[in-house]
């Protein structure tokens, strides 16, 4: 026994949860020095402890056995939002576990992807990234373009990374949100680098319109999606085929080879031919087969010439329109290399075609690439639910990819919907039940697959804690403000440090993983000093429970406060809903060991919120 | 790296309770200080040709040596970093760049050791500076090479390096030097877990140092690069503080980083958090009492970067170290688009940083015993897109340091960019004037690995799995001739 509350704990372990689920302050044997507080917290607690009757019983340990089938559901359902949206609530946790029970656990998690997919978004429309952003910047009375005194008193291009945080936060479309984070990190824009964020005339604001139009494309089709990022000018800028001109002899210039070469490697067909499963396809001597040459390259590269800012202020001419960063480019057919091009696979573009016929003509010549559906579904599997998935996985998104069933190419509901939905997605826990002598049950939640889940992007990460500790907005209107965590976190909205993202999909660190030919793509910005900044981060948030980054939102712990003087059942809950059970039972029981030896309820819930949020049984997702 | 954490931590809860936690992790991480090589780790070093090949130890052991890379990300246009002078060489210059072309007199002049003139960009007065001092030189028209290569060989496409023009494969094949391979095994990583055993003797602070991001160049098979920021380390707050509930905190920190996970990814990020939290105490510990002299309006990031590497090498004695490699970078040099207008700025910084971090490590008496090159994705096309130019192949790189043999420009410019050719007449240019390198990565690799103290003999080869396509074992002529006798 390290400590005289040892022999407490002993007695709290075996109370049943649900017992204890009120705040009694005498159980602690310790009144605060605030009696007000806590009897209307005795209060609030009997309060939601009626309410929370029905459904309340014991998390994962000592649960009856007609709460078995439920518990099980909580874990799955807690698992799949997990990977489906910003982090769940516990509430949403509970909702969906019921609706499994009611109808069945697949048609439960298909009727809640088909509800995703039904809530509206227009990329013009209320709930638009760009609309949130303008509407808080009336809200707080600023111009788009407002600088010094006349500004919140920082960049007013800050206003993005609030819009993505308050829908992120606050907005129930979720998955579309989740999509549309994971599309720009594969079609990158950035606001470092390419003037894509001066705040002359709001330009800035154009790249919320990309990142709309991203997100009006996430339950749409991946040719129409390739078709408005490659037309949209804040790629023109940020890839340089923005008033891209046909060769000049002349001058001796050549068309710019910068979209070209990317389009190709970064958002549709890589480097190397891929089999369906996304493993490289080899030839005769076992080496890849590179998919273009930079004979190819130069030939898109004049596909993509005559693109220009799309008239506006009463000027139409290539060169010379205003910015205008909310309307596709248009095609300028006297700077078109019109002269006839050999795409992938030999396809041939007369000469002489206008340039858009040139340009969607090319866009096919892509989308029809078989490579198309390994390499896109791989990426996005890697954004939601696995870094190693086996060939198997990708193949059944690729064919997913490739045949939607009903004769569709790049169908992104269903490629969305196999993603999320595939076996080794859903079943990558194992959940084993215990009979206890007292004829319940211990559940025991673990993962499935030692090589598969990711690591949750740090961005993620924060995002989960914020919606599960039910974040309060400071301000009065109800909408988070905060900022770019960019320098804790190595990863914000918008702030990707070139067109190869974050991290690469195939970054591998040294040791084991590298021994096992295992990628970890998020590991590459997890340095040592991002690993202890990040966790020093979470700490303040906890202690001072609220958002930082310049919001004045809160953090809402009263539900694990009153819990905590039931450290195990606190523990059981937090695990649930942050790491659907797989808190180690080791950690549990070490995380357990430190909170109760302290008799601060507080300190208590503090030291079990950080301890589990920096546990890599959260940070990793199986 | 600590083997196993687990027992580690578990031997630590029951007899800390009077030992200061971070005087009994640091005896852990002694008793733990060979790293084991797990078995499948074995077999990849039986089976890989790029596997070193022994534990040795370099040249000089004792006398202090470090290399430094200058990562230029994003592919540096490096033919107006370095351009012709020569009134006709400059002509053809021009006629190639079109509007890409610096005029002849805003070049700053130099001249090489055979008394050719050349011109460097006007906003590196500090690089001129540096090569008339004899610091500083440069190898021309260098880069990734399987093997010589002729234009005939890559029209035919053979022995070419994987995904030439390509950032990241590029980046990849100028740091692992091997790129006819996806190995991800830097040349600096391979070098360190060579000589790591016999030159850094105590420290847990890797002798691969990182600034800011994590690389391939440091990437060895157990050794990797450990990554500060441009202020050090970062610790993790309120481990090892004092207080009932900093106490908790690091116990319940303990517990979670130190259990056995099934999870690869878990178990990975288990050991991460373990060294972040352990790590940054010892570099901190050795670093934090060292500044240098360090002009406060030379703070770019590339600046920054630089006086943190000045810092730790001033921390030498304290890390316990005789062999150090570092790592800094810059970004912004992709530049399809206003080229002229980014080179002025990022040249300038180069430069600037570049004169600043030497005479920091001249006032710490250490200038002739660190190197620093410039490595770059690519080099650019010569020919332009009318706003900047695109990706292409060979480039011109720089050396610094007391141990070079500055003021001359090494490897072969070509005479005539408009119309380049080989020593032998054969056309270098495989389009739009990219520029097929005539000098390997691997000889520039090789002459900085032999000041270093690794011998040119199959020591040599494990580090540089290419170089006998380039450069013969156990001839004593340097590669390439950049480094001093």
């Amino acid at each position: 026994m390290r400590n005289p509350l040892s022999m407490f704990n002993l007695v709290f372990r075996n109370i049943t949860p649900q017992l204890v689920l009120c705040h009694d302050p005498r159980a602690t044997g310790k009144l605060s020095n605030n009696n007000h507080l806590v009897l209307l917290f005795s209060g609030l607690c009997l309060f939601f402890s009626a309410f929370l009757s029905q459904h309340a019983f014991a998390i994962l340990n000592n649960v009856k056995p007609e709460h078995r089938d439920l518990t099980v559901k909580r874990i799955k359902a807690s698992h799949f939002l997990h990977q489906a949206t910003f982090g769940p609530r516990f509430g949403e946790i509970n909702a969906l576990a019921l609706r499994m029970k009611e109808i069945g656990e697949r048609r439960a998690l298909h009727e809640w992807i088909s509800n995703q997919f039904a809530i509206p978004f227009s990329k013009n429309g209320g709930t638009s990234f760009e609309q949130r952003a303008r509407n808080l910047l009336n809200a707080d009375g600023y111009a788009v373009d407002a600088l010094g005194e006349d500004g919140p008193g920082y960049a007013i291009q800050n206003y993005k990374h609030h819009a993505w945080w308050d829908k992120a936060i606050r907005d129930n479309d979720q998955l579309r949100q989740r999509v549309a984070w994971a599309l720009i990190q594969i079609f990158v824009i950035s606001e470092r680098g390419m003037m894509l964020n001066t705040r002359n005339n709001g330009h800035w604001l154009g790249i919320l319109d990309y990142y709309d139009m991203l997100a009006s494309n996430a339950f749409g089709s991946y040719r129409n999606l390739l078709r408005d990022v490659s037309l949209h000018p804040a790629m023109g800028l940020y890839l340089s085929h923005l008033k891209n001109a046909k060769a000049d002899p002349a001058k001796g210039t050549f068309p710019d080879e910068n979209y070209a070469r990317e389009i190709l490697q970064l958002f549709s067909i890589g480097v190397y031919r891929l089999r369906q499963n996304g493993q490289p396809l080899l030839d005769r001597d076992g080496n890849p087969i590179e998919t273009y040459t930079n004979n190819t390259i130069r030939n898109f590269s004049r596909v993509f010439t005559g693109l220009g800012y799309a008239p506006s202020a009463g000027r139409d001419d290539f060169r010379r329109n205003p910015r205008n960063m909310f309307a596709p480019m248009k095609m300028y057919d006297a700077y078109h290399d019109s002269d006839a091009k050999t795409l992938l696979r030999g396809q041939r573009l007369p000469a002489g075609q206008s340039g858009m016929r040139d340009f969607n003509q090319a866009i096919n010549n892509i989308v029809a690439h078989p490579n198309v559906p390994p390499f896109i579904s791989r990426l996005l599997i890697q954004r939601f639910t696995s870094s190693n998935p086996s060939g198997a996985y990708v193949r059944a998104v690729a064919d997913k990819f490739t045949d939607d069933g009903r004769g569709n190419r790049g169908n992104m509901r269903a490629v969305i919907r196999k993603i999320l939905m595939h076996p080794e997605a859903r079943n990558a826990l194992t959940i084993q039940q215990t009979r206890k002598a007292n004829g319940r049950y211990q559940f025991e939640v673990s993962g499935r697959y030692n090589r598969r889940g990711k690591v949750r992007e740090p961005l993620l990460a924060l995002t989960a804690m914020y919606r599960a500790l039910r974040a309060q907005a400071g301000n009065d209107d109800g909408r988070f403000r905060p900022r770019s965590p960019l320098s804790t976190t190595n990863q914000g909205s918008f702030q990707s440090p070139s067109v190869f993202n974050f991290y690469l999909p195939d970054y591998q660190p040294g040791g084991t993983l590298q021994n096992q030919n295992l990628v970890a793509p998020e590991l590459q910005i997890y340095t040592p000093v991002m690993l202890n900044r990040l966790a020093n981060f979470i700490r303040s948030r906890i202690i001072n429970r609220n958002l930082g980054l310049g919001d004045g939102g809160t953090l809402n712990t009263a539900t694990e406060e009153s819990q905590a003087h039931a450290a195990r059942y606190m523990l059981e809950r937090l695990d649930l809903m942050l790491a659907y059970g797989t808190l180690s039972r080791g950690a549990l029981d070490d995380i357990h060991a430190a909170i109760t030896s302290t008799e601060n309820l507080d300190h208590r819930t503090e030291l079990a919120l950080i301890s589990v949020l920096n546990s890599p049984d959260f940070m990793v997702m199986q | 790296m600590p083997k196993n954490n687990f027992e580690n931590t578990i031997m630590k809860k029951n007899v800390t309770q009077d030992l200061s936690r971070r005087a009994f992790l640091r005896g852990c991480a002694a008793m733990s200080a060979t790293p084991v090589v797990s078995s499948i780790l074995q077999l990849q070093l039986m089976n890989s040709a790029y596997a070193a090949s022994a534990r040795i130890t370099p040249a000089r052991p004792n006398q202090y040596r470090a290399l430094v890379c200058v990562f230029l990300l994003g592919g540096n246009d490096s033919f107006n970093m370095l351009a012709p002078y020569r009134p006709t060489e400059h002509g053809h210059y021009s006629q190639v760049r079109s509007d890409l072309a610096l005029p002849r007199n805003e070049l700053l002049r130099i001249v090489d050791q055979n008394n050719r003139a050349f011109g460097l960009h006007p906003a590196t007065r500090e690089l001129r500076n540096l090569y008339n001092q004899g610091d500083l030189a440069f190898v021309a028209n260098i880069g990734t090479l399987v093997r010589p290569t002729t234009l005939a060989d890559y029209n035919r496409g053979i022995a070419l390096p994987r995904g030439l023009f390509s950032h990241n494969d590029q980046q990849k094949a100028w740091q692992t030097s091997v790129p006819d391979s996806q190995q991800a095994i830097g040349w600096g990583g391979r070098m360190a877990d060579m000589i790591n055993d016999s030159v850094n003797r105590s420290s847990r602070v890797s002798m691969n140092i990182a600034l800011n991001s994590v690389n391939i160049f440091q990437t060895g098979n157990v050794i990797f690069p450990y990554t500060v920021g441009p202020s050090g380390a970062q610790q993790l707050g309120g481990y090892d503080a004092r207080g009932l509930f900093n106490e908790l905190f690091s116990q319940a920190t303990d517990g979670v980083l130190g259990q056995q996970y099934a999870s690869v990814l878990k178990r990975s990020v288990a050991e991460k958090r373990r060294d972040a939290i352990d790590v940054a105490d010892d570099f901190d510990a050795a670093v934090s009492g060292h500044t240098v002299d360090w002009p406060d309006e030379v703070d770019s990031s590339l600046a920054q970067q630089l006086r943190m590497v000045a810092r730790t090498i001033a921390a030498r004695s304290e890390l316990d170290t005789t062999r150090q490699i570092f790592f800094v970078s810059a970004g912004g040099y992709d530049n399809h688009d206003e080229l002229l207008n980014n080179q002025q700025r990022l040249l300038g910084d180069l430069s600037l940083s570049l004169k600043t971090f030497y005479d920091a490590i001249s006032s710490l008496g250490v200038a002739n015993r660190v190197t620093t090159f410039t490595a770059s994705d690519f080099g650019r096309t010569l020919t332009s897109n009318g706003r900047g130019s695109d990706h292409a192949w060979g480039g011109n790189q720089i050396v610094l340091g007391g141990s070079v043999a500055g003021g001359a420009v090494y490897g072969d410019y070509p005479r005539n960019l408009a119309n380049p050719q080989s020593a032998g007449g054969d056309s270098l240019d495989v389009g739009r004037g990219r520029l097929l390198p005539t000098t390997s990565c691997d000889e520039f690799h090789a002459e900085l690995a032999t000041w270093f103290g690794i011998p040119n003999d199959n020591n040599m080869e494990a580090i540089l799995p290419n170089i006998r396509q380039f450069y013969d074992a156990n001839v004593n002529r340097p590669p390439i001739g950049f480094m001093g006798a």
